[in-house]
C-alpha cells in the first residue's frame, strides 16, 4: 500500500514509529510489517511512502527482498564484498553439478 | 704529318672566315631593301617597336663584344656590356607582356588582311563571347579565333583536343523551403499553446474541461506538462512500489518551474509578498525584507493548494498508457537487450 505521513513542524518520521502506527492502524504484529521508500513532500511537513503486510514471518522471508530483510534484521548481509563474491560466482562457473556446493560454501 | 695536322685547322678556320664574310654580304644585300620597308609609324604599336629597337640594340652590343673578345681582351672589358644588361632585362620582361598582347596583335593583323575599309574602331572591342564559355551565346560577330578551336556545347565545352570542360559556376546555397516550412510550423505551435489561444480554447471550444486532484491547471502550457511528468512518475512509482531516481533532466525540470514565465503571478501572490495577501497582520517590515531577499526561487506550491480539498486522493489507476511509464518500460527493455547481447558476446568470446 501507499502510505501518507503527516507530520507538521517535524522532520520525517523514524520506519519504526511508521511500524508501530500501521500496526495498530491494521491490527497485527509489528513483526509482519514493512515499511520502505519514504519520501518527504516538498516544503515538509508530508512524507509518502510505501508498506508491506505479511500473513507471517515465514512468508515475509520467503517474499522480501535480501536489503529489507537485512534492515530488519531478520537476514544478515555476507561479510565478502562485491568484488568477492562475483568471483566466486566466477570460479563456480568452471565447474558442474554438487561441486558447486564446495566453492560456494566457503563465504 | 704533323704539317698537314697544323694545317688543317688553319685552313679551316680560313674557310670558315670566306664563309662568314660571303654570310655577311648576303646578309647586307637582304636587309638593304628591308631598310626602306621598315619605317616607324604612327600607326603600329609601338609595343613591338620597342621590341625590335631593343633586338637591333642587343645584336650591335653583341657584336661589339665578340669584336672586344676576338681582339684579346676579355669580354668584361668591353664598355657595351652594361647596355647589354640593361636590354636583356628589358627584352625578358617584354615577353610575358607579349603573350598578354598576341589576341590583340592577332587581331589586328586579320583586320588589316582583310580589308582596309572594314576596320572601324568598333571592331577591335573585347569579345564577351569569350568570357563565359558555358553559355551557348551567338553574339560578338566578329567572332575570335577561340571559337574556331572550341565547340559550346551546353554546360560545357569540348576543347579542340577533346577534352571536356565543365562550366565555371559559382556554388549558390539552395534553399528546397523546408527550413521555412519547419519555422512556419513552429511559430504555428507556439501561437497556439500561447496563453492567450489556450484561455480562448478553454472558453469556446467544445472540449470537456479538465478536473482533477492531481491535475494542475496553469497558464502555461510548458508548465502544464512539466507538472503532468511529474504526476506520470509519481503514478509509476506508486504503482510499482518503487522509487525512481532523480535524473538530470528532472532537476532541471524542477527548476524551469520556478522560472517566471511558468508560475501564476495571481495565483502565487501569496508567495511574492511573503504571505502578507493571507496574513492580514503581516508587518509591513515583514514584506520589505521578504522582497529584499527576493534573490531566492520559491517554488510554486501549485500541487500542494489542492490537497487541501482531498488528502489522500489518488488519481485512477494509469496502466502504461503514461508518457513516462512507456519509457520506463522501453529503457528497461533496452538495457536488458544490450545486457544479453555483452553476456552472449562475452560468451562466445570466452568460449573461444
Amino acid at each position: 500500500m501507499v502510505v501518507d505521513v503527516l507530520h507538521a513542524n517535524l522532520a520525517n518520521l523514524a520506519k519504526e514509529t511508521i511500524r508501530e502506527k500501521l500496526a495498530k492502524m491494521y491490527k497485527v504484529n509489528k513483526d509482519v510489517v514493512v515499511v520502505f521508500g519514504f519520501r518527504t513532500a516538498f516544503g515538509g511537513g508530508k512524507s509518502t511512502g510505501f508498506a508491506l503486510i505479511y500473513d507471517s514471518v515465514d512468508s515475509l522471508k520467503k517474499f522480501e527482498p535480501k536489503h529489507r530483510l537485512v534492515r530488519l534484521g531478520l537476514a544478515e548481509e555476507s561479510k565478502s564484498g562485491r568484488k568477492q563474491r562475483k568471483e566466486r560466482k566466477n570460479r563456480a562457473k568452471k565447474v558442474r553439478g554438487t561441486k558447486k556446493a564446495a566453492i560456494m560454501g566457503k563465504k | 704529318m704533323a704539317a698537314t695536322s697544323a694545317k688543317d685547322p688553319r685552313q679551316e678556320f680560313q674557310a670558315l672566315l670566306k664563309d662568314l664574310q660571303d654570310a655577311a654580304l648576303q646578309v647586307k644585300t637582304a636587309a638593304e631593301p628591308l631598310k626602306d620597308k621598315i619605317k616607324p609609324s604612327a600607326k603600329g604599336l609601338s609595343f613591338l617597336e620597342v621590341k625590335n629597337h631593343c633586338m637591333m640594340t642587343y645584336l650591335t652590343g653583341l657584336c661589339h663584344v665578340t669584336h672586344t673578345k676576338l681582339g684579346g681582351q676579355a669580354p668584361t672589358a668591353s664598355p657595351a656590356l652594361d647596355s647589354l644588361l640593361d636590354l636583356r632585362v628589358i627584352m625578358e620582361k617584354i615577353k610575358p607582356m607579349e603573350t598578354k598582347l598576341k589576341y590583340r596583335i592577332d587581331k589586328l593583323l586579320k583586320a588589316t588582311d582583310a580589308a582596309p575599309g572594314a576596320s572601324d574602331a568598333l571592331s577591335f572591342k573585347p569579345n564577351v563571347a569569350n568570357f563565359d564559355d558555358d553559355d551557348d551565346e551567338n553574339e560578338g560577330a566578329d567572332a575570335s579565333a577561340s571559337d574556331a578551336d572550341e565547340e559550346e556545347t551546353k554546360g560545357g565545352t569540348t576543347s579542340r583536343t577533346g577534352v571536356y570542360r565543365p562550366p565555371k559556376l559559382a556554388p549558390v546555397h539552395y534553399d528546397d523551403g523546408r527550413k521555412a516550412d519547419r519555422a512556419a510550423r513552429r511559430a504555428l505551435q507556439s501561437a497556439a499553446s500561447a496563453r492567450l489561444a489556450r484561455d480562448l480554447e478553454d472558453e469556446f471550444g467544445d472540449a470537456p474541461e479538465v478536473r482533477g486532484s492531481d491535475v494542475v491547471r496553469s497558464d502555461s502550457a510548458a508548465a502544464e506538462s512539466i507538472h503532468k511528468h511529474f504526476a506520470d512518475r509519481q503514478a509509476y512509482e506508486e504503482e510499482h512500489m518503487l522509487r525512481v531516481n532523480w535524473t538530470r533532466a528532472d532537476k532541471k525540470k524542477r527548476s524551469q518551474l520556478e522560472r517566471v514565465g511558468l508560475t501564476n503571478e495571481l495565483l502565487n501572490l501569496n508567495e511574492d509578498f511573503g504571505g502578507a495577501v493571507d496574513d492580514d497582520t503581516a508587518d509591513f517590515e515583514d514584506v520589505l525584507s521578504y522582497v529584499d531577499k527576493r534573490g531566492k526561487k520559491k517554488r510554486g506550491r501549485h500541487a500542494d493548494d489542492e490537497d487541501d480539498v482531498d488528502l489522500v486522493s489518488r488519481s485512477a489507476k494509469r496502466g502504461p498508457s503514461t508518457d513516462f511509464a512507456q519509457r520506463k518500460t522501453a529503457a528497461k527493455r533496452s538495457l536488458h537487450r544490450t545486457v544479453g547481447r555483452e553476456n552472449k558476446r562475452r560468451k562466445s568470446a570466452g568460449h573461444q
